[in-house]
Protein backbone atom coordinates (compact mmCIF):
# COMPACT_ATOMS: atom_id res chain seq x y z
CA UNK A 1 0.00 0.00 0.00
CA UNK A 2 1.18 3.40 -0.74
CA UNK A 3 1.96 6.12 1.96
CA UNK A 4 -0.78 8.12 0.41
CA UNK A 5 -3.43 5.66 1.02
CA UNK A 6 -2.02 5.14 4.26
CA UNK A 7 -2.37 8.41 5.19
CA UNK A 8 -6.16 8.50 3.81
CA UNK A 9 -6.94 5.49 5.67
CA UNK A 10 -5.54 7.09 8.99
CA UNK A 11 -7.40 10.00 8.69
CA UNK A 12 -10.68 8.25 8.05
CA UNK A 13 -10.27 6.42 11.35
CA UNK A 14 -9.36 9.46 12.99
CA UNK A 15 -12.33 10.50 12.04
CA UNK A 16 -14.49 7.60 13.12
CA UNK A 17 -12.52 8.21 16.47
CA UNK A 18 -14.33 11.78 16.22
CA UNK A 19 -17.86 10.24 15.78
CA UNK A 20 -19.83 8.98 18.24
CA UNK A 21 -22.71 6.42 17.63
CA UNK A 22 -25.04 8.87 18.93
CA UNK A 23 -24.66 11.36 16.29
CA UNK A 24 -24.48 8.59 13.06
CA UNK A 25 -27.56 6.31 14.68
CA UNK A 26 -31.32 6.13 13.24
CA UNK A 27 -33.41 7.27 15.98
CA UNK A 28 -37.10 6.11 14.53
CA UNK A 29 -36.74 2.00 15.21
CA UNK A 30 -39.76 0.56 14.59
CA UNK A 31 -39.76 -2.16 17.30
CA UNK A 32 -41.98 -5.01 18.01
CA UNK A 33 -42.96 -6.72 21.20
CA UNK A 34 -42.11 -10.52 22.41
CA UNK A 35 -45.64 -11.55 21.62
CA UNK A 36 -45.46 -10.51 17.88
CA UNK A 37 -45.08 -13.56 15.39
CA UNK A 38 -42.59 -13.83 12.67
CA UNK A 39 -45.05 -13.44 10.09
CA UNK A 40 -45.61 -9.88 11.59
CA UNK A 41 -42.32 -8.49 11.01
CA UNK A 42 -41.60 -9.82 8.07
CA UNK A 43 -44.94 -8.33 6.59
CA UNK A 44 -43.41 -5.16 8.00
CA UNK A 45 -39.85 -5.57 7.05
CA UNK A 46 -40.91 -6.55 3.31
CA UNK A 47 -43.17 -3.00 3.85
CA UNK A 48 -40.16 -1.08 5.08
CA UNK A 49 -37.16 -2.54 3.48
CA UNK A 50 -36.03 -2.94 7.00
CA UNK A 51 -33.21 -5.67 7.27
CA UNK A 52 -34.33 -6.30 11.21
CA UNK A 53 -36.21 -4.76 13.96
CA UNK A 54 -35.18 -4.92 17.69
CA UNK A 55 -37.79 -6.09 20.25
CA UNK A 56 -38.69 -4.16 23.08
CA UNK A 57 -40.51 -5.88 26.00
CA UNK A 58 -42.00 -2.74 28.19
CA UNK A 59 -38.94 -0.46 27.33
CA UNK A 60 -36.50 -3.21 27.53
CA UNK A 61 -34.56 -4.42 24.63
CA UNK A 62 -34.82 -8.57 24.85
CA UNK A 63 -33.46 -9.16 21.31
CA UNK A 64 -33.25 -8.44 17.46
CA UNK A 65 -35.01 -10.15 14.48
CA UNK A 66 -33.33 -10.49 11.52
CA UNK A 67 -34.59 -11.39 7.60
CA UNK A 68 -32.15 -14.65 8.77
CA UNK A 69 -34.32 -15.34 11.51
CA UNK A 70 -37.23 -15.05 9.05
CA UNK A 71 -36.30 -17.32 6.71
CA UNK A 72 -35.01 -19.93 9.72
CA UNK A 73 -38.58 -20.07 10.90
CA UNK A 74 -40.09 -20.70 7.60
CA UNK A 75 -37.71 -23.16 7.27
CA UNK A 76 -38.83 -24.43 10.97
CA UNK A 77 -42.31 -23.93 10.05
CA UNK A 78 -43.14 -21.59 12.99
CA UNK A 79 -43.49 -18.89 10.97
CA UNK A 80 -46.88 -17.72 12.51
CA UNK A 81 -45.58 -18.45 16.25
CA UNK A 82 -44.57 -15.54 18.62
CA UNK A 83 -41.15 -14.82 18.62
CA UNK A 84 -40.82 -15.04 22.34
CA UNK A 85 -40.36 -19.35 22.14
CA UNK A 86 -37.30 -19.37 19.73
CA UNK A 87 -35.54 -15.76 19.29
CA UNK A 88 -31.84 -15.71 20.71
CA UNK A 89 -31.94 -13.34 23.83
CA UNK A 90 -28.07 -12.89 23.60
CA UNK A 91 -27.82 -9.57 22.62
CA UNK A 92 -25.02 -6.94 21.21
CA UNK A 93 -25.98 -3.77 22.06
CA UNK A 94 -23.62 -0.69 21.40
CA UNK A 95 -23.63 2.21 23.83
CA UNK A 96 -24.63 5.78 21.84
CA UNK A 97 -21.54 7.48 23.52
CA UNK A 98 -19.24 5.32 21.92
CA UNK A 99 -17.17 5.79 19.07
CA UNK A 100 -18.65 4.31 15.29
CA UNK A 101 -15.09 2.68 15.58
CA UNK A 102 -16.55 0.33 18.17
CA UNK A 103 -19.60 -0.38 16.46
CA UNK A 104 -18.10 -1.25 13.04
CA UNK A 105 -15.78 -3.40 14.99
CA UNK A 106 -18.56 -5.55 15.80
CA UNK A 107 -19.87 -5.47 12.59
CA UNK A 108 -17.20 -6.86 11.68
CA UNK A 109 -16.87 -9.33 14.62
CA UNK A 110 -19.81 -10.71 14.76
CA UNK A 111 -20.56 -10.09 10.82
CA UNK A 112 -24.30 -8.29 11.81
CA UNK A 113 -25.71 -5.51 9.68
CA UNK A 114 -26.82 -3.56 11.97
CA UNK A 115 -26.85 -3.07 15.93
CA UNK A 116 -29.24 -1.79 19.03
CA UNK A 117 -28.04 1.20 20.33
CA UNK A 118 -28.51 1.55 24.21
CA UNK A 119 -28.67 4.51 26.28
CA UNK A 120 -25.10 3.46 28.22
CA UNK A 121 -23.03 0.39 29.10
CA UNK A 122 -24.83 -2.44 30.19
CA UNK A 123 -28.29 -0.58 29.44
CA UNK A 124 -31.65 -2.22 27.81
CA UNK A 125 -32.68 1.39 27.29
CA UNK A 126 -33.27 1.00 23.40
CA UNK A 127 -31.94 4.59 21.83
CA UNK A 128 -31.71 3.93 18.24
CA UNK A 129 -30.41 1.30 15.86
CA UNK A 130 -26.85 2.24 13.13
CA UNK A 131 -25.85 -0.05 10.58
CA UNK A 132 -22.63 0.17 8.85
CA UNK A 133 -23.90 2.26 5.72
CA UNK A 134 -25.26 5.02 8.74
CA UNK A 135 -21.55 5.25 9.58
CA UNK A 136 -20.27 5.64 6.36
CA UNK A 137 -23.23 8.57 5.67
CA UNK A 138 -22.22 10.22 8.30
CA UNK A 139 -18.86 9.85 7.36
CA UNK A 140 -19.24 11.40 4.11
CA UNK A 141 -20.96 14.25 5.47
CA UNK A 142 -18.44 14.63 7.85
CA UNK A 143 -15.78 14.69 4.80
CA UNK A 144 -17.58 17.09 3.13
CA UNK A 145 -18.14 19.56 5.66
CA UNK A 146 -14.21 19.73 6.16
CA UNK A 147 -13.98 20.17 2.75
CA UNK A 148 -16.20 23.11 2.69
CA UNK A 149 -14.25 24.69 5.40
CA UNK A 150 -11.36 24.39 4.11
CA UNK A 151 -13.06 25.37 0.54
CA UNK A 152 -14.26 28.27 2.47
CA UNK A 153 -10.85 28.96 4.26
CA UNK A 154 -8.87 29.13 0.79
CA UNK A 155 -11.21 31.45 -1.12
CA UNK A 156 -10.63 33.83 2.29
CA UNK A 157 -7.39 33.33 2.00
CA UNK A 158 -7.45 34.23 -1.94
CA UNK A 159 -9.40 37.34 -0.75
CA UNK A 160 -6.99 38.40 1.09
CA UNK A 161 -4.16 38.03 -1.04
CA UNK A 162 -5.96 39.85 -4.01
CA UNK A 163 -6.75 42.82 -1.44
CA UNK A 164 -3.15 42.69 -0.10
CA UNK A 165 -1.73 43.02 -4.21
CA UNK A 166 -4.40 46.36 -4.80
CA UNK A 167 -3.86 48.00 -1.01
CA UNK A 168 -0.27 49.88 -0.30
CA UNK A 169 0.20 50.91 3.19
CA UNK A 170 3.11 53.61 3.70
CA UNK A 171 4.63 54.52 7.31
CA UNK A 172 5.71 58.38 6.72
CA UNK A 173 8.53 59.92 9.44
CA UNK A 174 8.82 63.48 10.03
CA UNK A 175 11.71 65.63 8.17
CA UNK A 176 11.93 62.48 5.61
CA UNK A 177 12.80 64.55 2.97
CA UNK A 178 15.27 61.69 1.47
CA UNK A 179 12.96 59.14 1.40
CA UNK A 180 10.15 61.82 -0.18
CA UNK A 181 8.30 60.77 -3.07
CA UNK A 182 8.87 56.96 -3.01
CA UNK A 183 5.37 56.12 -1.80
CA UNK A 184 4.16 58.14 -4.91
CA UNK A 185 6.80 56.05 -7.33
CA UNK A 186 5.71 52.77 -5.85
CA UNK A 187 1.90 53.67 -6.18
CA UNK A 188 3.18 54.65 -9.58
CA UNK A 189 4.87 51.59 -10.59
CA UNK A 190 2.27 49.29 -9.00
CA UNK A 191 -0.80 50.44 -10.78
CA UNK A 192 1.34 51.28 -14.16
CA UNK A 193 1.29 46.92 -13.27
CA UNK A 194 -2.31 47.06 -12.92
CA UNK A 195 -3.52 47.99 -15.71
CA UNK A 196 -4.04 52.08 -15.08
CA UNK A 197 -3.90 53.94 -17.79
CA UNK A 198 -1.17 56.31 -17.38
CA UNK A 199 -2.80 60.03 -17.26
CA UNK A 200 -4.39 58.66 -14.29
CA UNK A 201 -1.67 56.88 -12.55
CA UNK A 202 -0.16 60.45 -12.80
CA UNK A 203 -2.79 62.03 -11.03
CA UNK A 204 -2.60 59.35 -8.63
CA UNK A 205 1.04 59.73 -8.14
CA UNK A 206 0.69 63.58 -7.78
CA UNK A 207 -1.53 63.13 -5.11
CA UNK A 208 0.32 60.83 -3.21
CA UNK A 209 3.70 63.28 -3.44
CA UNK A 210 1.89 66.22 -2.39
CA UNK A 211 0.40 64.32 0.18
CA UNK A 212 3.15 62.67 1.73
CA UNK A 213 5.31 66.14 1.35
CA UNK A 214 2.55 67.43 3.76
CA UNK A 215 3.30 65.13 6.23
CA UNK A 216 7.21 65.22 5.97
CA UNK A 217 6.94 68.92 5.64
CA UNK A 218 4.14 69.64 8.30
CA UNK A 219 3.38 66.82 11.01
CA UNK A 220 4.77 64.77 13.48
CA UNK A 221 4.08 61.70 11.37
CA UNK A 222 1.66 59.62 9.76
CA UNK A 223 0.66 57.00 7.10
CA UNK A 224 -0.61 56.69 3.83
CA UNK A 225 -2.89 54.48 1.87
CA UNK A 226 -3.61 53.12 -1.23
CA UNK A 227 -6.32 51.45 -2.35
CA UNK A 228 -7.12 50.43 -5.73
CA UNK A 229 -10.73 49.05 -6.23
CA UNK A 230 -12.36 47.94 -9.72
CA UNK A 231 -13.99 51.91 -10.14
CA UNK A 232 -11.68 53.88 -8.33
CA UNK A 233 -8.19 54.49 -6.74
CA UNK A 234 -8.63 56.05 -3.16
CA UNK A 235 -5.82 57.57 -1.29
CA UNK A 236 -5.68 58.47 2.32
CA UNK A 237 -3.89 59.85 4.16
CA UNK A 238 -3.18 61.02 8.15
CA UNK A 239 -0.94 62.64 10.05
CA UNK A 240 -0.75 62.53 14.09
CA UNK A 241 -1.10 66.37 14.15
CA UNK A 242 -0.41 69.52 15.05
CA UNK A 243 -3.08 70.19 12.27
CA UNK A 244 -4.29 72.72 10.21
CA UNK A 245 -5.30 76.03 11.77
CA UNK A 246 -7.32 77.06 8.83
CA UNK A 247 -8.59 74.39 6.58
CA UNK A 248 -9.89 77.52 3.96
CA UNK A 249 -6.88 79.36 3.74
CA UNK A 250 -4.73 76.28 3.64
CA UNK A 251 -6.72 75.31 0.48
CA UNK A 252 -5.44 78.69 -1.46
CA UNK A 253 -3.38 78.09 -3.83
CA UNK A 254 -0.18 80.33 -2.56
CA UNK A 255 -1.11 80.21 1.41
CA UNK A 256 1.84 78.45 3.45
CA UNK A 257 3.17 78.47 6.92
CA UNK A 258 6.11 77.16 5.24
CA UNK A 259 9.78 78.44 7.23
CA UNK A 260 12.71 79.46 5.25
CA UNK A 261 14.59 76.10 5.25
CA UNK A 262 11.59 74.13 3.46
CA UNK A 263 10.96 77.06 0.81
CA UNK A 264 15.18 77.02 -0.24
CA UNK A 265 14.88 73.10 -0.70
CA UNK A 266 11.88 74.02 -3.64
CA UNK A 267 8.44 73.22 -1.15
CA UNK A 268 6.18 75.75 0.36
CA UNK A 269 4.96 77.08 -2.35
CA UNK A 270 1.37 76.71 -1.00
CA UNK A 271 0.35 74.52 -4.01
CA UNK A 272 -0.01 70.94 -1.99
CA UNK A 273 -3.70 71.10 -0.81
CA UNK A 274 -4.85 72.84 -4.37
CA UNK A 275 -2.80 70.12 -6.14
CA UNK A 276 -4.48 67.29 -4.56
CA UNK A 277 -7.94 68.98 -4.93
CA UNK A 278 -7.03 69.56 -8.85
CA UNK A 279 -6.18 65.84 -9.32
CA UNK A 280 -9.08 64.21 -7.36
CA UNK A 281 -12.06 63.74 -8.66
CA UNK A 282 -13.60 63.41 -5.55
CA UNK A 283 -11.70 65.24 -2.34
CA UNK A 284 -11.86 65.33 1.82
CA UNK A 285 -10.24 66.70 4.25
CA UNK A 286 -10.63 66.82 7.81
CA UNK A 287 -8.13 68.50 11.07
CA UNK A 288 -8.38 69.47 14.35
CA UNK A 289 -5.57 70.44 16.39
CA UNK A 290 -6.19 67.73 18.77
CA UNK A 291 -6.49 64.87 16.33
CA UNK A 292 -4.56 65.77 13.31
CA UNK A 293 -5.37 65.76 9.19
CA UNK A 294 -7.03 63.40 7.16
CA UNK A 295 -7.18 63.36 3.57
CA UNK A 296 -8.97 61.24 1.16
CA UNK A 297 -9.12 61.65 -2.79
CA UNK A 298 -10.51 60.08 -4.93
CA UNK A 299 -9.51 59.15 -8.75
CA UNK A 300 -12.40 57.49 -10.87
CA UNK A 301 -11.18 54.62 -12.96
CA UNK A 302 -12.33 55.12 -17.10
CA UNK A 303 -14.69 52.33 -15.96
CA UNK A 304 -16.47 54.37 -13.91
CA UNK A 305 -16.81 57.65 -14.97
CA UNK A 306 -19.44 58.97 -16.56
CA UNK A 307 -21.02 59.09 -20.00
CA UNK A 308 -21.73 62.27 -21.45
CA UNK A 309 -25.41 61.86 -23.04
CA UNK A 310 -24.68 60.52 -26.19
CA UNK A 311 -21.78 59.32 -25.86
CA UNK A 312 -22.05 55.34 -25.83
CA UNK A 313 -20.61 53.71 -22.58
CA UNK A 314 -17.51 51.88 -25.08
CA UNK A 315 -15.63 54.90 -25.81
CA UNK A 316 -12.07 53.86 -26.22
CA UNK A 317 -9.69 54.31 -23.10
CA UNK A 318 -7.68 56.23 -24.60
CA UNK A 319 -10.53 59.79 -25.27
CA UNK A 320 -11.62 59.21 -21.66
CA UNK A 321 -7.89 59.39 -20.77
CA UNK A 322 -7.61 62.74 -22.41
CA UNK A 323 -11.01 63.72 -21.27
CA UNK A 324 -9.87 63.30 -17.76
CA UNK A 325 -6.52 64.52 -17.52
CA UNK A 326 -6.07 67.79 -16.11
CA UNK B 1 13.44 65.37 -30.20
CA UNK B 2 15.38 62.62 -28.46
CA UNK B 3 17.22 62.99 -24.98
CA UNK B 4 20.49 62.15 -27.42
CA UNK B 5 19.67 65.16 -29.66
CA UNK B 6 18.29 67.50 -26.44
CA UNK B 7 22.14 67.41 -24.96
CA UNK B 8 23.53 67.81 -28.37
CA UNK B 9 21.57 70.69 -28.95
CA UNK B 10 22.26 72.90 -25.80
CA UNK B 11 25.88 71.13 -24.74
CA UNK B 12 24.25 69.59 -21.68
CA UNK B 13 26.80 68.12 -19.10
CA UNK B 14 24.86 64.59 -18.40
CA UNK B 15 25.09 62.98 -15.13
CA UNK B 16 22.16 59.64 -15.73
CA UNK B 17 20.95 59.19 -18.92
CA UNK B 18 18.47 56.84 -19.44
CA UNK B 19 17.84 55.39 -22.92
CA UNK B 20 18.53 59.23 -24.64
CA UNK B 21 18.14 57.52 -28.29
CA UNK B 22 14.92 56.98 -28.39
CA UNK B 23 13.09 58.90 -25.21
CA UNK B 24 11.34 61.94 -27.00
CA UNK B 25 11.34 65.50 -25.29
CA UNK B 26 8.33 67.01 -26.88
CA UNK B 27 7.87 70.23 -24.36
CA UNK B 28 10.01 72.21 -22.27
CA UNK B 29 9.29 73.76 -18.58
CA UNK B 30 11.32 75.94 -15.82
CA UNK B 31 10.43 76.12 -12.43
CA UNK B 32 12.27 76.09 -8.51
CA UNK B 33 9.10 75.34 -7.06
CA UNK B 34 8.62 71.49 -6.99
CA UNK B 35 4.71 72.24 -6.16
CA UNK B 36 4.16 74.12 -9.00
CA UNK B 37 6.61 71.59 -10.83
CA UNK B 38 4.13 69.30 -9.94
CA UNK B 39 1.30 70.96 -10.67
CA UNK B 40 2.21 71.92 -14.42
CA UNK B 41 4.95 70.34 -15.76
CA UNK B 42 3.97 68.30 -18.63
CA UNK B 43 4.64 64.80 -18.91
CA UNK B 44 7.51 64.35 -21.72
CA UNK B 45 9.36 67.80 -20.58
CA UNK B 46 12.54 69.01 -20.20
CA UNK B 47 12.73 70.51 -16.94
CA UNK B 48 15.02 73.06 -16.12
CA UNK B 49 15.30 73.88 -12.33
CA UNK B 50 18.47 75.11 -9.92
CA UNK B 51 17.09 72.51 -7.32
CA UNK B 52 19.59 70.00 -6.85
CA UNK B 53 17.88 68.45 -3.65
CA UNK B 54 17.05 64.91 -4.05
CA UNK B 55 13.13 65.86 -4.38
CA UNK B 56 13.83 66.56 -7.86
CA UNK B 57 14.01 63.34 -9.11
CA UNK B 58 11.26 62.02 -7.12
CA UNK B 59 9.14 65.03 -9.35
CA UNK B 60 10.47 64.68 -12.18
CA UNK B 61 9.59 60.40 -11.79
CA UNK B 62 5.91 61.41 -10.73
CA UNK B 63 5.36 63.82 -13.79
CA UNK B 64 7.37 61.59 -16.29
CA UNK B 65 9.42 64.19 -17.38
CA UNK B 66 11.74 63.55 -19.74
CA UNK B 67 14.88 65.11 -18.91
CA UNK B 68 15.63 67.48 -15.40
CA UNK B 69 18.80 70.22 -16.08
CA UNK B 70 20.02 71.53 -13.64
CA UNK B 71 21.05 74.92 -14.50
CA UNK B 72 23.28 78.04 -13.53
CA UNK B 73 26.30 75.45 -12.71
CA UNK B 74 24.51 73.74 -9.89
CA UNK B 75 25.87 70.30 -9.38
CA UNK B 76 24.15 67.80 -7.96
CA UNK B 77 24.00 66.35 -4.32
CA UNK B 78 25.68 63.05 -4.66
CA UNK B 79 22.23 61.06 -3.28
CA UNK B 80 20.59 63.27 -6.13
CA UNK B 81 22.89 61.96 -8.70
CA UNK B 82 22.81 58.56 -7.52
CA UNK B 83 18.62 58.72 -6.76
CA UNK B 84 18.49 59.78 -11.00
CA UNK B 85 20.35 56.40 -11.89
CA UNK B 86 18.29 53.89 -9.39
CA UNK B 87 14.91 55.44 -10.71
CA UNK B 88 15.75 55.87 -14.23
CA UNK B 89 15.35 60.03 -14.43
CA UNK B 90 18.13 61.30 -17.16
CA UNK B 91 19.45 63.92 -15.31
CA UNK B 92 21.82 67.02 -16.93
CA UNK B 93 23.93 70.02 -16.12
CA UNK B 94 24.61 73.12 -17.34
CA UNK B 95 26.22 76.38 -17.18
CA UNK B 96 24.44 78.40 -18.87
CA UNK B 97 20.60 79.94 -17.45
CA UNK B 98 16.66 78.35 -17.46
CA UNK B 99 16.17 81.55 -20.15
CA UNK B 100 19.19 81.15 -22.33
CA UNK B 101 18.98 77.57 -22.63
CA UNK B 102 15.13 77.92 -23.72
CA UNK B 103 16.01 80.96 -26.16
CA UNK B 104 18.50 77.92 -27.67
CA UNK B 105 15.69 75.17 -28.04
CA UNK B 106 12.60 77.67 -28.85
CA UNK B 107 11.80 76.24 -32.33
CA UNK B 108 12.96 73.14 -32.24
CA UNK B 109 10.47 71.34 -30.26
CA UNK B 110 6.92 69.81 -31.43
CA UNK B 111 4.93 71.89 -29.53
CA UNK B 112 4.58 74.87 -26.88
CA UNK B 113 4.58 73.98 -23.26
CA UNK B 114 1.13 74.29 -22.54
CA UNK B 115 0.52 76.10 -18.96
Amino acid sequence: MTQFHERQIRLVHELMYQIKVREAMTREVVTFPPTATYRDIQLCLKRSRFSGTPIVDEGHLVGIVSIDDIITAFDRGCIDEPIQLTMTRELVTVPQNYSVIAASNLFHKYGFGRLPVVSRPGSDDLVGIITFSDILSHLLLKINRIAERVEAHERRLVAHLDQQRDHLHFEIAPDGFDRAGVAATLTKRRLLSRGVPAPLVRRVAVICYEAEMNIILHSLGGFMDVDLLPDRVEVTAADEGPGIADLEKAMQPGFTTANEKIRALGFGAGMGLPNIKRCADQFHITSSMEAGTELQATVLLPSAVPTAAGVPASVSPSEKEVAHDR
Amino acid sequence: MTVEELVALLGLDPIHLEDPSSRTVTTAYCGDLLSDVMAHCPPGAVWFTVQAHVNCIAVAEVRDIACVVLVNGVSPDPQTAARAAAQGVTLCGSERSSAALCMRLSGHLAEDAPA
